[in-house]
């Protein structure tokens, strides 16, 4: 099946030296829900906007439906948008705003009963005749969704659809992009900064920082398999900790050590021995014993539960100060009171090792699902 | 004391509102009065109201003031739609793209606001004889419609537009006229605010007609006016005021017309 959209190698660099996006490649699906995530300033918009046509790339190529787009406008590529805002024009009545696509393409006959039917599959028949500014956030871009439905556009392309919207209109609205888009069948680009967003929605999220892909996947891959330091720290909330150090080889096995840790490693860390390496523990991949078993097994390190964070999932976060740094600990119960003495060793079966110099992931032997 | 402060400044605001207000009541009171009273400040109120002065102005016994008026009418509402058609989508090119040369020509424009508009009219005055334009309501109308001021506003209202609009626009299929046609829409307060304060300002212009017109039949109203001055007329001053009267009607219908639109042009300015 031929990508319906395709990007080979893209880059786009600003006049005056700066450059947004390098050597970006993608292949996209129809029916395929892209995320694309990032700290701010990574490109994501960039993106985004060359995709629509509204920016054209500096280098590679962008394929839709098997043809070069370059010199495509938005119209012959068939996008449309839904921003963060003013997403709406603000002069225009609700029915306008979404039979205007429709209008510019002559389908004035049609466009009634495209926009009507459009409006009642997303429940918003009753706002047609109102202006957007007697509209609430979660109203304008219900109707921003409904416009690109009415037109039937081939590829969705939302940035930060819900970041001005509050928690509960959010996850309502999450319901309808996945209805548009499992309707129209096309090609879904998100960007968001929300990774909670991303996970949930996507079918695979690009990672991107700097303006280069640092990884493509499904959201669990991501979180299980990140291949570098940053995807690793970027995916997953709270994030990673890291501590620096060393592979060492131990009497029988290899071992981590750094910052005060001693993990094993097993036989399988060995080729590693001597490397510098930073590891990577997730909030929930820490083995907790009391004060009086702790000695038992591994040594471990101690330390006193300085807060409790409460999340609205019901999770526990210990905030534990070990040795004069602050690590968070995931607990799905409850946690310990706020002062207690816990020791602490990283689960060796989930932390992640990655060379100290590349970020890259460094794979155990007997692991290979690892990398 | 705390009944008589209010009371004391209420009669002081009548008062100054009173004599700010006298000089406007006096005009418009003035056309009905006979010429002996026109001498005298007071009383405010003619002793008999006479139409008179309206009838000799308006039957063209002394000029051809319908006529007049009706230049005026022509040329302030011409040059209005022109200079919209001109500074609008100037204004949306510097507001909204970025080109070679886009300050220095942007410069250009702004010189246009800042020279005198005197110092134009002589050599356009040449041109326009050159053209056989002279004595004619185009050279009356033509100088007023390329508008620095205009170029300068539309340029800020277009560049404070958020910048999603327009890549919507062009998202949804718009060709780069019907971007500029939606943005239009959006702006709309500004452009009818505009177009109300070009309106004014031409309607009260005096040097371009003065200079350009020789005629009275090209003539526009308040130069008209003001060449019953130096004419065979022993005392113009009813006329003068009639006409005067007359010739407020216009603005003043208009900015009632527009005045909601206007409100809301200025708050969104101010905000």
């Amino acid at each position: 099946m031929t990508p319906l959209l395709s990007l080979r190698s893209v880059g786009k660099a600003y006049p005056g030296g700066v450059v947004a996006l390098r050597d970006v490649s993608l292949d996209v699906t129809a029916g395929e829900i892209v995320a694309i995530v990032g700290p701010s300033g990574s490109g994501k918009s960039t993106l985004l906007r060359l995709v629509a046509g509204l920016d054209e790339p500096t280098a590679g190529e962008i394929h839709v439906d098997g043809r070069p787009a370059a010199g495509l406008s938005p119209r012959e590529r068939d996008v449309a948008l839904v921003l963060q805002s003013q997403s709406l024009f603000p002069h225009m009545s609700v029915f306008d705003n979404m039979a205007y696509g429709l209008r510019l393409r002559g389908r004035q006959a049609e466009a009634k009963a495209l926009v009507e039917n459009a409006a009642r599959m997303l429940g918003i028949e009753p706002l047609l005749a109102r202006w957007p500014a007697a509209l609430s956030g979660g109203e304008r871009q219900r109707v921003a969704l409904g416009r690109a439905l009415a037109r039937r556009a081939r590829f969705l392309l939302l940035d930060e659809p819900l970041s001005s919207l509050d928690a509960h209109l959010r996850a309502g609205l999450r319901r309808e992009i996945v209805r548009v888009h499992r309707e129209l069948g096309a090609v879904t680009l998100l960007v968001t900064h929300d990774q909670g967003e991303a996970l949930s929605l996507a079918d695979r999220v690009v990672v991107l920082d700097h303006g280069a892909v640092q990884q493509v996947g499904p959201p669990r891959a991501l979180l299980d398999q990140p291949r570098s330091r940053f995807v690793a720290g970027f995916i997953g909330v709270p994030a990673m900790a890291f501590f620096a150090g060393r592979v060492e080889s131990g009497p029988t096995d290899a071992e981590f050590r750094g910052e005060g840790w001693v993990v094993p490693l097993g036989r399988s860390g060995a080729p590693l021995a001597g490397r510098p390496v930073v590891l990577g523990v997730r909030p929930g991949h820490w083995l907790v014993g009391g004060k009086e078993d702790g000695a038992r097994t591994d040594p471990g390190r101690e330390g006193r539960v300085e807060w409790i964070e409460r999340t609205a999932d019901g999770t526990e976060l210990a905030h534990v100060l070990v040795g004069g740094t602050e690590i968070v600990i995931a607990f799905p119960g409850r946690a310990p009171e706020q002062g207690a003495l816990l020791r602490l060793s990283p689960d060796s079966r989930h932390a992640f090792l990655f060379a100290e110099e590349t970020g890259e992931r460094l794979c155990l032997a007997d692991d290979p699902a690892s990398c | 004391m705390r009944r008589l402060f209010p009371a004391l400044a209420g009669l002081a605001l009548v008062v100054v509102a009173s004599f700010f207000a006298f000089p406007f009541l006096w005009l418009l009171l003035a056309p009905f009065k006979s010429d002996p009273e026109l001498f005298r400040a007071l009383p405010l109120l003619p002793e008999r109201y006479a139409f008179d002065h309206f009838g000799a102005l308006l039957d063209g016994r002394h000029i051809p003031f319908p006529r007049q008026l009706a230049n005026s009418l022509a040329v302030a509402s011409v040059q209005t739609a022109l200079a919209l058609a001109l500074c609008a989508p100037a204004g949306y090119v510097f507001g909204q793209h970025r080109f070679r040369g886009k300050r220095a020509l942007f410069a250009l424009g702004v010189l246009g606001v800042v020279l005198p508009q005197q110092v134009l009219v002589l050599p356009l005055l040449s041109w326009f004889h050159e053209l056989g334009l002279y004595d004619t309501l185009v050279a009356i109308t033509l100088p007023g419609i390329a508008s620095g001021l205009g170029l300068v506003f539309f340029t800020l209202v277009f560049a404070r537009l958020p910048r999603e609009l327009p890549d919507l626009a062009r998202a949804e299929g718009a060709s780069e006229g019907r971007v500029f046609l939606t943005l239009l829409g959006v702006v709309r307060p500004a452009v009818v605010s505009f177009a109300f304060v070009h309106f004014v300002l031409s309607w009260h212009e005096h040097l371009v007609p003065l200079v350009m017109a020789g005629s009275p039949a090209t003539k526009t109203a308040p130069v008209a006016l003001a060449s019953l001055y130096g004419s065979t007329l022993r005392f113009p001053f009813g006329l003068l005021m009639a006409g005067s009267v007359l010739a407020c009607i216009p603005p003043v219908a208009l900015f009632w017309m527009v005045r909601r639109r206007f409100k809301s042009a200025l708050e969104e300015l101010v905000s």
